[in-house]
């Protein structure tokens, strides 16, 4: 591709309409992306429609599938589940990460080198965790069960991390800590830095201890930043599905099935685009809403 | 908090940091020995802590499955023409966005707030729409989806590289005839260089390592390299070594990029970056 330095389309395109030429065909990709699919979303779940009796077709039901779900333990299960699992990973996530954050803010050598390879984990895409984690998860010749049954936890191994319904919803939220906590680590040190000096200085000069310019000082000035990260790791964990897929795909039983696993199995393995639809919809109604405060929250900050 | 520590407190922030780092990192270093050890090693009693023998037999394994070879060329292609088609869009949006305000604060909310949407909330009727238009199975509908997901967040990013830029340095070449295009790629692009390198991470870390789409949009014919490694784990025999060498193979590309521009990492997170 190359742009002459003379202009082609001079006469044309007067400058008012090269801004807007410029802007329109993202702005329309944009735009249409969102509505079409939320609308055909939207639609789909107000239909009965099922890939496996195409005979049938795509009938409109009104709101027959949003009544169904309000009587479906499934769908209540999967609520309860996801709940569980986003308020404990988001809790442990932040607290660790902030934890983390303040522990490699010392100004001691080496500090930058290991807050480096702590992002690791973050860059290892969920499939690919998902696939490790299940693979050193393994019942009983597992590296982790091996590990465990040394340090005299047998039986826990016995029955296998991910088989256990017990153990599997917990095995899961710690891979996903492992995964996120390096975010959370990033976005609360570099609300750190932003801090200036001259606080610590003049909280020392008062003759402040360590203990107080934490608690007086760093958390509520970083109060912010901690805020912004916990609500992206509830978006993310809320809208989790790959290393869930992948580990345990919803099971033992239904004991891990997240709203985003069980909308799949509906939507995608059973092909009840109708029903299926509806759980999506729920998902992407409670994800919108965390959204727009998130966004409000950010744009405030920056206006 | 620039206070001296005692040597004893030097001494105790070390051994917290191995801990912490053994900790987190043993699961990358757990795939990546596994990727060099042979099938009867993965689930030796007691574990192989170290590869010994190393073999390489894993990775050529890999190279000579053609499945595999097929779905590296897919996720190369959808990865590459994301990037072309996020570039072609994203870049002259932002440049407009960033100088002239087109579109105002109202699209940046609404493209901020796109970024956020959950993927997987759109996969039934993704799919559904796949399958009317005749698109399941095709390269080119991961592209518009991939490029439809990361469009918001490389103009978000972008603008706030662009908008560094001062205006001077751009009237200087428009009066000497040059074109906006002209302006933008002669004189934006080559100044917020770095900015790209971070665009391009997120672009890959939602492109390259997708899954969830990918697998419920491709088969045989389309399949990237994230759905051929799901493959090996529905079989009836898991090869595990195989499926860690695929992992390094996927992840380190990645891992590798986003250490090298981890400054900008912090910007494309806060702006909703998921994976």
């Amino acid at each position: 591709m190359t742009f002459s330095h003379v202009n082609p389309l001079k006469g044309i395109m007067t400058p008012q309409r090269v801004k807007y030429a410029l802007a329109l065909p993202a702005f329309v990709f944009i735009i249409v992306g969102i509505i079409y699919p939320t609308g055909y979303l939207l639609y789909n779940s107000t239909t009965a429609w099922s890939l496996t009796r195409l005979d049938l077709g795509q009938t409109f039901i009104g709101v027959d599938n949003y009544s169904k779900l309000l009587a479906d333990p499934r769908f209540y299960s999967s609520l309860r589940i996801t709940a569980i699992f986003t308020i404990a990973t988001t809790s442990i996530q932040t607290v660790l990460g902030v934890t983390l954050a303040l522990l490699l803010n010392r100004n001691i050598r080496g500090e930058g080198l290991v807050r480096t390879l702590l992002l690791i984990p973050w860059l290892v895409a969920p499939f690919i965790s998902g696939f490790n984690f299940r693979f050193m998860m393994a019942p009983n010749i597992g590296v982790i069960a091996q590990i465990m049954e040394s340090l005299g936890f047998d039986a826990i191994v016995q029955a296998s991390i991910l088989g256990n319904p017990r153990t599997a919803l917990g095995a899961l939220i710690l891979a996903h800590v492992w995964n996120g906590v390096p975010g959370t680590m990033l976005v609360v040190t570099g609300g750190l830095k932003t801090i200036p000096e001259e606080l610590y200085l003049a909280a020392r000069v008062d003759g402040a201890d360590r203990r107080q310019i934490l608690r007086y000082i760093t958390l509520p000035l970083l109060s912010y930043a901690i805020l912004i990260s916990a609500f992206l790791t509830t978006l993310f964990i809320f809208k989790a599905f790959e290393m869930i897929f992948i580990m345990t795909g919803g099971g033992p039983g239904d004991s891990t099935e997240v709203l985003a696993v069980y909308q799949y199995w509906v939507g995608i393995r059973s092909l009840k685009i109708g029903y299926g639809s509806s759980i999506a919809m729920v998902q992407l109604l409670v994800a919108f809403i965390v959204s727009i405060i998130y966004a409000r929250l950010m744009f405030s900050r920056a206006d | 908090m620039y206070q001296r520590l005692s040597r004893s407190n030097r001494l105790l922030s070390y051994a917290m940091w191995l801990v912490l780092l053994v900790v987190f990192l043993f699961p990358v270093y757990w795939l990546v020995a596994s990727s060099f050890k042979t099938e009867g090693q993965q689930f030796a009693i007691p574990p192989i802590w170290v590869p010994s023998p190393f073999t390489l037999e894993n990775y050529i394994d890999l190279f000579s499955d053609a499945k595999v070879i097929n779905s590296l060329k897919n996720s190369f292609l959808v990865a590459g023409m994301t990037l072309a088609a996020v570039a072609l869009l994203g870049i002259p949006a932002a440049y407009s966005m960033a100088r002239f305000r087109v579109g105002g604060s109202k699209m940046m909310l609404v493209i901020f707030t796109a970024r956020l949407l959950p993927p997987v909330a759109y996969i039934i009727p993704l799919f559904a729409i796949a399958r009317g238009l005749g698109l399941y199975d095709k390269q080119g509908t991961l592209v518009v989806l991939y490029t439809f997901f990361s469009l918001p967040l490389a103009i978000w990013m972008l603008v706030g590289f662009i908008a560094t830029i001062p205006d001077e340095i751009e009237d200087a070449a428009l009066i000497d005839g040059a074109s906006r295009l002209g302006v933008i790629w002669h004189v934006v692009l080559p100044l917020i260089r770095p900015g790209l390198a971070s665009v391009t991470i997120f672009m890959l870390l939602s492109s390259w390592n997708e899954f969830a789409l990918a697998v419920t949009l491709t088969a045989r014919h389309s399949r990237t390299l994230p759905v051929t490694m799901y493959t090996f784990v529905t079989n009836q025999n898991i090869a595990w070594g195989k499926l860690a060498a695929a992992g390094v193979l996927s992840a380190l590309p990645i891992v590798i990029a986003g250490l090298l521009v981890q400054k900008h990492l912090v910007m494309g997170l806060v702006s909703g970056s998921g994976k």
